[in-house]
């Protein structure tokens, strides 16, 4: 464990800077924690999806006749079913709890099947028969800016262009020394928490609708659940169930709208637990980005401007994704004084999985073009990447890409510091640039 | 998944009376291939025969020719910690300590892996490289079959309807075997093989008379080159010859391109190991 | 075998919570029982990461009271306000101040109180381990549990209600210029690698990660982000890639697509920074997203420092090392051993 000299810690405090041992960390360790998919409430029904499979096309018919007369099956719902408005999403409402009237990701959710056991929802699930018309698929930042392309939703396939300009850019690459300029490409991930997406909902003799989920903010599904299945905000209950992780992904409804729309049809307790096949294939990514940067400096190792282009693929629905892909443009300097900045950045419908919040939030891909940059800037001068980035780092009173003041909580050269430390004291050195 | 009827032989004569009632009653050991598929659907079995129970099933024993038996029911974790197999043949130790991780060990068997056709696995491409015989064994009699005419291709293999494997057997080696087992995976170490080299010399006293080399894991069934009195020279030849000949399947893994050229370079590296402790 | 050791750092900085005039709330309300002990309904989703503890950390500081006489009642529509959601590593940083809000207001009612019990000026009274001390002597006067009993006997409730509104403005709609966050977690990492120049295979080695905790309320559970976020930037750095062919995942079963092992996870050495920020409880704020950040690029910087290539896609496969190698060697580029 690190050294711990701050006066707050040696002096006053009791308890501010303790191991306390987290309260559910025994029953966890024991594997005695209930999640969602331990819970079993009498009478409950087991629920499974019919997901897409396909990323766009028109549905022409779901024919869910030959599932219902599956025995033990209590509900098979397509759309029509829903009494709400049916959507939902963090930023604009463009996702569909059940597909209406077109497919627009192989993640999209086409039906529900809630039945006596979960085999027999399988079953009425692989008995529903649908009928799509193919519509040709946006999979690429190309095809997404291409404005002859179909549009996925009304409003074409660029859902947001943001801008950063701060300084003056000629002016920034005139005083530049070095001018170092690339094309980064980074992927699509899965958060892959150890609890899949899991809901139980039922509704309590007084009409209220509870749902126990694996969530990140009860509220903001209360929100969103209540106007898709036609509830009054006060008859919905949202209880976060014990949770396997979420990474960012249970920010997003999962499990909550189709678990209470099954409750709500069937008036008996209904439960969802996805495979993790089905976790993949479902609900939100981190976004794949495409950043093209051009980053100078001068001979004497101070940043000059960035100028760069960030396509980030937030697939068939929005998600967070706008947030996410504005907060690369205005991270993508990095933690560093670059007083000419023109950056910027691209929100791109696709027919790919919808993207959205990720543990890093559209700065874990920035970064991975900064600090590239970086590198290679200290290179071109001849200077070590460690003394370059102490060198431009934002200490207080210097200013960030948005022109905000730093302040006292400023610690990216104290972090800068810690592992030069660390490397003198180990006698870790570079290999480059070569002496 | 669907319900299933699980059956309990207590003798391989009793298993194989009820796998010979059809397509849809399957053999299951330890599982770990046979649920995924299950789970997936790709199989939907009316009933199980759980191979588990068999006496004596997982019994590992050196003959008094030197032939070392495996019975089918054998896991991964028994052979790789057999001490007749890592006296006597430690490159398979070596090459079932790699495969998976210590939970799929203890349950997955050398029949089921065997059995199983699948080529993205450890101890069938070293298994080819000590010569093995799997034992057959049906409603109609059992049969020996060399491990290389039994691995047909992907999910492929030479078992007749109602047939399983029964045992493996590592023939005598003539002299003292070495060299050892190089496991290369692309993602993380728990990963299917992307190759798996296994390179032995086979010594006459100190004298090598034979250099082996086995590709797994690249190819749907292993490859097996063999040199008889092998030169220090000879050994990179037989790596690129290897790669030559070698018919990758392009995966997730890796491209046709790159996985022959790590038959290369992987099986050079084996090679000169296995040389090198030839020479010591 | 051909291998190549390197050293790569990699920093960054994240902007804790919400920004673009999005709502950065907390709040949380806190009840003493007659017998002393607490609970705080905090609609903070626990995650896992500790949220929980460091609320109860929070409330036993300022309540002076035992953490183990606090019980926290979590995230629940029915039950707890709303305190906006676990993300954008801002739990503790905006729910941590809730809390100490609420905790410090409680604090008052049971001075207030004790002070009438005592008949001595609230000013010369403070909290500390479960009683009401007198300053100076911390000589035990009366237990907390004595004086919620005569606030909850007086009708006048022994609970508190507190927030926090971390909101704030959204950047200029064309520049992008404005005070986009309340304030930034800080890190770099320091990562060594192994690139097998022969088969393109990379092996971390040692990870060395320095994150700024601000101030660490409870140094294991940094400490846990840290480990974790190292892995999880692992994991995307190299393994974790989840792909479509024309829209259809291919890699949707954990067979196929790969996270990081136990196996597969070098020591990583946690270096808490801690530069206190005033607007965090204690001067704490978020590490959740900024120990996982620097990961990625300081593998990719170090495979640079080792062979002398930039590799500038993700994740970083053999097979793309090793093509990067071969381009590099055609054009005659590559620093052959």
């Amino acid at each position: 464990m690190s050294e711990d000299t701050s006066p707050e810690t040696t002096g006053a405090y009791h308890w501010i800077g303790k191991n306390v041992t987290k309260p559910d960390a025994l029953e966890k360790a024991l594997g005695a924690t209930e999640y969602v998919g331990d819970m079993v409430v009498p009478g409950m029904l087991h629920a499974k999806i019919l997901w897409a499979g396909a990323p766009h096309g028109v549905i022409r018919n779901i024919d869910t006749k030959d599932a219902a007369r599956v025995p033990g099956v209590a509900a098979v719902l397509t759309a029509s079913d829903v009494p709400g408005t049916n959507r939902y999403g963090l930023a604009v409402p463009d996702q569909r709890a059940l597909a209406d009237d077109k497919v627009r990701s192989a993640g999209d959710a086409l039906a529900l099947v809630a039945a006596e056991d979960e085999e027999a929802a399988e079953e009425a699930v692989a008995k529903i028969k649908v009928d799509l018309e193919p519509l040709r698929p946006i999979l690429t930042y190309e095809d997404a800016l291409d404005p002859m392309a179909p549009a996925i939703h009304e409003g074409g396939n660029v859902f947001q262009h943001t801008t950063v300009r701060k300084g003056d850019l000629e002016k920034g690459i005139e005083e530049s020394d070095v001018i170092v300029e690339n094309a980064y490409h980074t992927h699509r991930m899965d958060h892959v928490p150890m609890e899949p997406e899991a809901g139980l909902a039922y509704v309590d003799p007084s009409g209220v609708l509870n749902i126990l989920v694996g969530t990140q903010y009860p509220y903001r599904d209360r929100r969103q659940i209540a106007p898709a299945l036609d509830l009054a905000m006060n008859k919905v209950r949202v209880i976060q169930a014990p949770i396997g992780g979420g990474f960012g992904r249970k920010d997003d409804i999962t499990a909550e709208i189709h678990v209470g729309l099954l409750a709500l049809k069937t008036r008996r307790p209904v439960r969802l637990v996805y495979t993790r096949e089905e976790s993949l294939i479902a609900n939100t990514k981190r976004h794949p980005m495409a950043m093209n940067f051009r980053t100078g400096a001068r001979k004497d190792g101070l940043l000059t401007f960035l100028d760069g282009d960030i396509y980030g693929d937030t697939g068939a629905g929005v998600s967070l994704g706008a947030y996410v892909i504005k907060k690369a443009g205005i991270h993508a300097t990095g933690p560093y004084d670059v007083p000419n900045i023109r950056v910027d950045t691209y929100t791109l419908y696709t027919n790919n999985l919808v993207s959205g919040a990720m543990r890093g939030f559209g700065v874990m891909q920035a970064a991975v073009a900064h600090e590239s940059q970086m590198d290679q800037l200290a290179h071109r001068l001849g200077m070590s990447p460690l003394e370059f980035r102490i060198k431009n780092c934002l200490k207080p009173g210097l200013a960030s890409s948005t022109g905000q003041l730093m302040n006292e909580g400023c610690g990216i050269e104290a972090t800068l510091q810690r592992i030069k430390d660390y490397m003198s004291a180990h006698d870790l050195r570079f290999n480059r640039p070569h002496a | 998944m669907r319900d299933f009827d699980l059956l309990e032989p207590k003798t391989i004569p009793e298993a194989c009376g009820m796998l010979a009632a059809g397509e849809d009653v399957r053999p299951v050991s330890g599982g770990t291939a046979l649920l995924i598929l299950v789970k997936q659907g790709l199989l939907r079995p009316r009933s199980l025969v759980n191979l588990k129970k068999l006496e004596g099933a997982n019994a590992i024993r050196r003959d008094a020719g030197g032939a070392v038996r495996i019975e089918a029911m054998a896991t991964i974790h028994e052979v790789e910690t057999s001490q007749v197999v890592r006296e006597h043949l430690p490159v398979l130790a070596e090459a079932c300590h790699q495969v998976a991780n210590i939970r799929i060990r203890h349950l997955a068997t050398i029949g089921g892996n065997l059995a199983h056709g699948d080529h993205q696995s450890d101890p069938p491409g070293v298994l080819v490289a000590l010569g093995a015989e799997v034992e057959l064994s049906g409603a109609g009699g059992t049969r020996a079959l060399k491990l290389a005419d039994f691995l047909l291709g992907t999910y492929e293999t030479a078992l007749e309807p109602g047939e399983m494997v029964t045992a493996v057997t590592v023939p005598p080696v003539e002299g003292r075997l070495v060299g050892g087992y190089l496991k290369f995976t692309t993602g993380s170490s728990e990963e299917r093989p992307c190759a798996g080299i296994t390179a032995l010399v086979r010594l006459d006293g100190d004298r090598p008379v034979e250099a082996r080399l086995a590709v797994g894991a690249v190819a749907s069934r292993p490859l097996l080159l063999c040199e008889a009195d092998p030169a220090e020279a000879a050994l990179e030849a037989m790596a690129d010859r290897a790669a030559e000949e070698i018919d990758p399947i392009p995966d997730l893994r890796g491209s046709a391109e790159y996985k022959r050229h790590l038959v290369r370079v992987l099986g050079r590296r084996a090679m000169a190991a296995a040389w090198a402790e030839a020479g010591s | 075998m051909a291998t190549r050791k390197g050293l790569g750092i990699g920093s960054m900085y994240y902007g804790i919570g919400y920004g673009f005039s999005r709502a950065d709330i907390g709040s949380a309300e806190i009840e003493m029982a007659e017998d002393g002990t607490t609970t705080v309904y905090s609609g903070a989703c626990d995650m896992g990461q500790g949220v929980m503890t460091v609320v109860t950390q929070v409330a036993a500081e300022e309540l002076g009271i035992e953490p183990d006489q606090i019980r926290v009642v979590a995230a629940d529509t029915g039950s707890t306000p709303d305190a906006g959601p676990t993300s954008g590593s801002r739990a503790t940083f905006v729910q941590g101040v809730a809390v100490q809000n609420a905790a410090q207001e409680l604090r008052g009612q049971i001075l207030d109180m004790a002070s009438r019990m005592l008949e001595c000026p609230k000013e010369n009274l403070h909290v500390r381990r479960g009683e009401v001390c007198e300053t100076g002597t911390d000589r035990p006067l009366v237990s907390v549990g004595k004086v919620a009993h005569q606030l909850h006997f007086h009708g006048r409730r022994a609970a508190a209600w507190g927030w926090h509104d971390n909101t704030t403005q959204d950047v200029d709609p064309e520049t992008s210029q404005g005070d986009a966050y309340a304030t930034y977690g800080w890190a770099t990492q320091l990562a060594e690698v192994e690139v097998d120049t022969e088969t393109g295979r990379i092996r971390l080695t040692k990870l060395v990660s320095a994150t700024d905790a601000g101030k660490a309320i409870n140094p294991v559970a940094v400490e846990g982000q840290i480990e974790g976020g190292a892995t999880m930037g692992l994991g995307y750095a190299l393994y974790e890639q989840h792909i479509l062919e024309n829209g259809v995942p291919r890699t949707a079963s954990l067979a196929f697509y790969l996270v990081p092992t136990s196996m597969d996870v070098p020591d990583i050495e946690c270096e808490i920074v801690e530069v206190p920020d005033p607007r965090g409880p204690f001067g704490a704020k978020g590490v959740a997203e900024p120990a996982t950040i620097p990961t990625t690029p300081a593998i990719l910087n170090a495979i640079y420092d080792a062979i002398g290539i930039r590799i500038t896609e993700t994740p970083i496969t053999p097979e793309r090392v090793f093509f990067a190698i071969q381009e590099a060697r055609a054009r005659g580029e590559f620093e052959e051993d």
